[in-house]
């Protein structure tokens, strides 16, 4: 009984320890690209700063607007969490918490429930920033939810299986990244599209809507939506190892494509100015849904025709 | 006025050519072509490599379905043999649990025919440890 507590935290501890320092490295380095230090002054070279940032958030008084809806308001921060960090259950690396078969579709599943968090929190604020902000996010993630779709379906075309495992040994000899190289680009960027960041974060357009669904939101339920967000990107950077770069060698080397992944979104906000939201839109549906449909049929009938269908484990 | 000596600046004859706005870069790396070929070469190669990693998937696969059937009279073998001690060692703890009951018949079938029934997970490991139990019945097998 309490092994299988601590089992559990010790699931989730390093998750949010790693979601902490993404922030502080993202921090660190949009400074450093921008020519200036980033978090320098709380413990060795601003390392404790997340900590800071997190034991400040949670001290700090939740404002309730008179005008919210309240079960659902607060309610929608944790369900964000929860499915951020749910999302993380079929992760085999080292050994997945729940092993399933079809991990891929529990993942999909998840990932489009997320949505609703976001919905609910732009609603329930009875605020025009938040719902508007809240209508595009929920907008943007659907339709790049398609693509991904589309996109998982021709993997699982080639590898033969749901299971996240079956990736791995599909992927002994080469990564899946060489074969499908032009779907792994349109993943990449649809996973930037899907967790709502730059030059896609269009939900938080400080000049329009001074921050998206979350403006009413402050301490704990704010906190619980920045953990949700930054779990939700490091997850699909981990998801995007597995499925296309091979990281089944090591955890060193998941940890090291993981981290240039992440390193790229960093690039990415530091980089790029924010897309037009028609642009974003065309994007989607007419760029990445008509390519990933011509792929999937390639793909679909290419391991037919060379008799390489995978299976077995 | 010295007209003949200075030479009023004008266009040239036939006036001046076109102003050259294009943007001139110099052509750098490979050709759009070559990229192409890179591109589908890789392509090609990965498709190549996964296809062949496919087949040799599917005989590993065949290879543990032909070792799991050929295990499986001997798996179910042992599987009867633990069956039945527990069984027996549940009679001599129900002979011993019953003693003095009046009309207690130990091993009495609750079914009317005579047939074996199989007793149930839950039936035989009902006097060992609950961990083992719960192990048991609810333990999942990934494998098949």
């Amino acid at each position: 009984m309490i092994l299988s507590v601590i089992h559990i935290f010790l699931y989730f501890v390093p998750v949010l320890l790693a979601v902490a320092f993404l922030t502080l490295t993202e921090r660190k380095v949009i400074g450093y690209v921008q020519l200036r230090k980033g978090p320098n002054v709380v413990g060795p070279y601003g390392l404790l700063q997340p900590i800071a940032d997190g034991v400040k958030l949670f001290i700090k008084e939740p404002i309730k607007p008179s005008s919210s809806n309240p079960s659902v308001f607060f309610f929608a921060p944790m369900l964000a969490l929860i499915l951020a960090l749910l999302l993380w259950m079929p992760v085999p690396l080292m050994d997945a918490f729940i092993e399933l078969n079809f991990a891929v579709l529990f993942v999909l599943a998840i990932s489009s429930l997320s949505v609703y968090s976001i919905m609910a929190s732009g609603w329930s604020s009875n605020s025009k920033y938040a719902l508007l902000g809240a209508l595009r996010a929920v907008a943007q993630m659907v339709s790049y939810e398609v693509s991904l779709g589309l996109i998982i379906l021709s993997l699982i075309c080639l590898v033969g299986g749901f299971n996240l495992a079956q990736f791995f040994s599909a992927q002994e000899e080469v990564m899946l990244m060489l074969s499908c190289w032009p779907l792994g680009i349109m993943w990449f960027i649809s996973t930037v599209a899907e967790t709502n960041r730059s030059p896609f974060d269009l939900t938080e357009g400080e000049s329009e809507l001074v921050s998206g669904f979350n403006v009413e939101y402050s301490g704990g339920p704010f906190a619980l939506f920045f953990l949700a967000e930054y779990a939700n990107i490091l997850f699909m950077n981990v998801l995007s190892a597995l499925l296309f770069l091979a990281a089944h060698f090591s955890l060193l080397g998941v940890a090291v494509k993981v981290g240039l992944l992440a390193g790229l979104y960093l690039w990415f906000r530091a980089s790029y100015p924010r897309f037009r939201y028609d642009q974003l839109m065309h994007l989607a549906w007419k760029s990445f849904l008509p390519l990933s449909l011509g792929l999937l049929m390639l793909n679909f009938s290419l391991p037919l025709t060379f008799s390489g269908i995978g299976g077995g484990l | 006025m010295a007209s003949g000596t200075v030479k009023q600046d004008l266009p040239p004859k036939g006036g001046y050519g076109p102003i050259e706005y294009a943007r001139r870069l110099p052509r750098r790396g490979p050709s759009g072509y070559a990229l192409f070929a890179l591109g589908i070469g890789v392509a090609v190669y990965g498709y190549a490599k996964l296809f062949a990693t496919n087949r040799r998937r599917r005989q590993d696969w065949a290879e543990e379905v032909e070792v799991q059937v050929s295990l499986h009279p001997l798996h179910k073998a042992e599987q009867d043999r633990l069956i039945l001690r527990q069984y027996r060692s549940n009679l001599e703890e129900e002979a011993k649990i019953m003693e003095g009951v009046e009309g207690w018949v130990v091993g009495e079938s609750v079914y009317q025919s005579e047939k074996w029934h199989t007793p149930h997970p839950v039936e035989i490991l009902n006097l060992r440890p609950r961990e083992d139990m719960v192990r048991k019945v609810y333990g999942y097998n990934y494998d098949i």
